[in-house]
């Protein structure tokens, strides 16, 4: 089937914040071709079944060359030039698998396999229950009164997401080695045996005061430049509080400056309290749902969606600016043209662009890494220490939000990478949370499977002066937990490109829109 | 605000472009039909209260947003479906032979147990069929899968099939409820949620 010859917005690649500026163009009345080469939503954003990552990992590692054809020259006009769009910039490498599952047994030497197969998850029952996994490339949690759900309520595009709350935060504990629960609630707090009862009521002074704007910036004097650490130390919290409250509180290294962790203490406070018992929430499914609910606007309002489809040239006229793009042998014209980085051809870029790199993993284990006697999501933010470089954000979800069948986790760790590798980065956070010992009585959850890969960041937002005009390359995900850097460069696309429209106005509700050839209908039908 | 409801259906419309999806949510939702809609534009959901044997169920009817076309429907989309409507147009062989991919689709991105049926659109158009009803027939008898033949231009039979989706997939629901206790699912964000003061984030603080 043809598309259209026309487009005001031609986007490529189905991450969050492309699909965001899809949906916002398409909301506005603008027409879009959103496309995207893989085979599925959500490019770099994606969630993915069991045997989607395991192909993905195995396509990384034998990246296979191009089969693009340069388009055709000869339709050029004299004004006209091609981009060659063969070869893209690469965001994703350093791929290792490893895949720790028992193998099933195919000959019956004595012992009954069937037995053993319902306690085991063997990489063939992880195969059959593929479709109960939906493991994130992009894991995030959403914060209650976070900029991804204002946006989403705001343009109603939540009525397409199920999300429950993350139902516990973690704190890591040096000197046990363990993980204990950060009491968020006044219930947490009298069942938690591990604060006394003369910290609790230091700790309550002090969220007391954070919230009380006025009074806290009085306190905070002097302190403003100086480590969030000293600030905690001055106000008689305990070791095991001051941890509490830098790495489930404000998330920040205990270097870091007051004024900055007291933003991020105020950030988590001012989402406590709204759904559950956390700041946080998540989609049902995965994060990969997110970006198929900007696209399913996006659809709603005309837009056109081709999956499988990458761009094979792309014309600029005599002012290098974006006139046509070709896919699929079809010339198409555009106004404007917004790429992910990853599917923008490596010659539209700078020689040189300045990036830091993520560290990734995915974990699938048997076990919870704290087990609980429910089903639980829980995230926690590992501090460096001597054995990590940077501090790490983990997230364990399992079938509580339907990402994994009943018995699995999913543990999901980033973090800024020293080395550019990965696997150095988080085997010591491995080795930290699961059993490799092979004993049988170790309490902590075993490795089914696992992977570990490096993402560049490159800020695309502001970094560097584009080649072409009326083409944005659309950042990768940062190291971040909620949404804010995708939404803000999503924001400033779509103002650039159309300064005069609303961004993302309320979706009507199905029973809002009236049709008025519908009513020219009903009132003939009553007339007869 | 009191439920208006006993039941909430989510329900989906799947096939090939232009068999008439959206005329059948039309004529099922607002008893209209109109030619002029030729792709699905700004249509999400259309929903209609339906009593069975007592019970108000509401029906939410999800069309497609033109995503079918070109076979790129989110997998969101299928998310909490209970019922799904597979449509081809009698008049067009090629939407027919589709349906067996769109099963697939479904068997792959779908719950397990969701209710299907098979409808044969444009049954009005004599002159230009090209899928006699047996053959409809045939194809669902092959999934194990109702069928019907609808018009939704000329009104027949688009009520009758949504009722009867409507009823399978209640049964089906009943039987659960009575077996296990009901499965608990996550909840929408919504504009109007209560908004608490400053002073009761700090009592759910501690």
């Amino acid at each position: 089937m043809e598309l259209d010859d026309h487009f005001d917005l031609v986007v490529v690649g189905t991450g969050v914040t492309e699909s965001i500026v899809a949906a916002a163009a398409a909301r506005v009345g603008k027409s879009v071709l959103h496309l995207d080469a893989n085979d599925h939503y959500g490019n770099e954003w994606a969630s993915l079944s069991f045997s989607q990552i395991n192909e993905w990992c195995k396509r990384l590692n034998h990246a296979v060359s191009s089969d693009q054809t340069m388009p055709d020259h000869s339709e050029l006009s004299g004004e006209e030039s091609i981009i060659d769009c063969s070869e893209n910039f690469v965001t994703i490498f350093n791929c290792s698998m490893i895949d720790y599952s028992l193998k099933e047994q195919r000959d019956d030497d004595g012992e009954n396999p069937n037995e053993n197969r319902d306690r085991q998850w063997t990489f063939e029952k992880l195969t059959e229950n593929d479709r109960r996994f939906s493991i994130d490339l992009c894991p995030r949690l959403l914060f209650s009164r976070g900029s991804m759900v204002d946006i989403l309520v705001q343009s109603n595009i939540s009525r397409y997401l199920e999300f429950k709350p993350l139902t516990r935060l973690l704190s890591y504990l040096k000197e046990s080695r363990e993980l204990i629960d950060v009491p968020c609630s006044r219930a947490d707090v009298f069942s938690n045996k591990l604060i006394s009862v003369i910290e609790k009521r230091i700790l309550m002074r002090f969220m007391t005061e954070c919230i009380d704007q006025t009074n806290i910036s009085q306190q905070l004097e002097g302190f403003e430049e100086r480590p969030f650490k000293e600030f905690l130390k001055s106000k008689d919290l305990s070791e095991v509080l001051q941890q509490f409250i830098i790495n489930a509180v404000a998330m920040v290294d205990e270097n870091e400056t007051t004024e900055n962790a007291m933003v991020g203490v105020n950030r988590f406070l001012s989402s406590l309290g709204r759904f559950g018992n956390t700041p946080f929430i998540l989609p049902l499914y995965g994060s990969g749902e997110i970006p198929q609910a900007f696209c399913r606007l996006c659809a709603v309002f005309g837009g056109t969606y081709c999956l499988k489809r990458s761009l094979n040239g792309i014309i600029v006229d005599t002012n290098s600016k974006v006139t046509h793009v070709i896919t699929n042998n079809q010339r198409i014209k555009c106004e404007y043209l917004v790429t992910s980085l990853s599917q923008t051809p490596k010659c539209m870029l700078p020689e040189k662009l300045s990036y830091t790199v993520l560290s990734k993993a995915v974990f699938i284990s048997n076990g919870s890494v704290k087990p609980s006697n429910k089903e639980e999501s829980s995230f926690f933010r590992l501090a460096a220490d001597e054995e990590i470089d940077h501090a790490v954000y983990v997230l364990e979800v399992g079938n509580d939000i339907h990402v994994a069948p009943k018995g699995v986790f999913i543990v999901y760790c980033w973090c800024l990478s020293k080395n550019e590798d990965a696997k150095k980065d988080l085997l010591p956070v491995a080795k930290k949370l699961f059993d490799f010992s092979c004993s049988e009585n170790s309490s902590k959850p075993k490795l089914l499977w696992s992977c570990y890969y490096n993402q560049k960041f490159v800020d695309c937002s502001n970094n560097f002066e584009m080649k072409i005009k009326s083409a944005f390359v659309v950042s990768p995900p940062m190291n971040e937990l909620d949404y804010d850097f995708a939404i803000s460069e999503a924001r400033q696309i779509f103002s650039t490109m159309f300064p005069d429209s609303e961004f993302l106005p309320r979706a009507p509700d199905p029973d809002e829109i009236v049709f008025d050839d519908l009513l020219v209908d009903a009132s003939e039908n009553a007339m007869h | 605000m009191a439920k208006t409801y006993d039941y909430l259906f989510k329900l989906l419309l799947i096939g090939d472009s232009g068999v008439g999806k959206t005329c059948i949510l039309f004529r099922f939702s607002e008893d209209a039909f109109n030619t002029t809609f030729i792709s699905t534009i700004g249509i999400d959901f259309k929903i209609r209260t339906i009593e069975l044997d007592g019970k108000k169920i509401k029906l939410q009817i999800w069309d497609t947003a033109g995503q079918e076309r070109f076979r790129t429907i989110t997998t969101a989309y299928y998310r909490g479906a209970m019922g799904i409507m597979l449509v081809y147009d009698v008049t067009n062989e090629k939407s027919f032979e589709n349906i067996k991919n769109w099963i697939r689709n479904i068997e792959e991105h779908a719950s397990s147990d969701v209710e299907k049926m098979i409808l044969g659109n444009k049954c009005d158009i004599t002159d230009r069929r090209q899928v006699s009803k047996e053959r409809g027939e045939q194809l669902a008898i092959e999934y194990g899968i109702k069928f019907t033949e609808t018009s939704a231009k000329s009104s027949i039979n688009v009520e009758e099939a949504f009722f009867t989706l409507a009823r399978d997939i209640k049964i089906k629901m009943e039987q659960k409820l009575d077996a296990a206790n009901p499965p608990r699912t996550g909840h929408h964000l919504r504009a109007n949620e209560p908004v608490k003061s400053q002073r009761k984030w700090f009592c759910s603080l501690l």
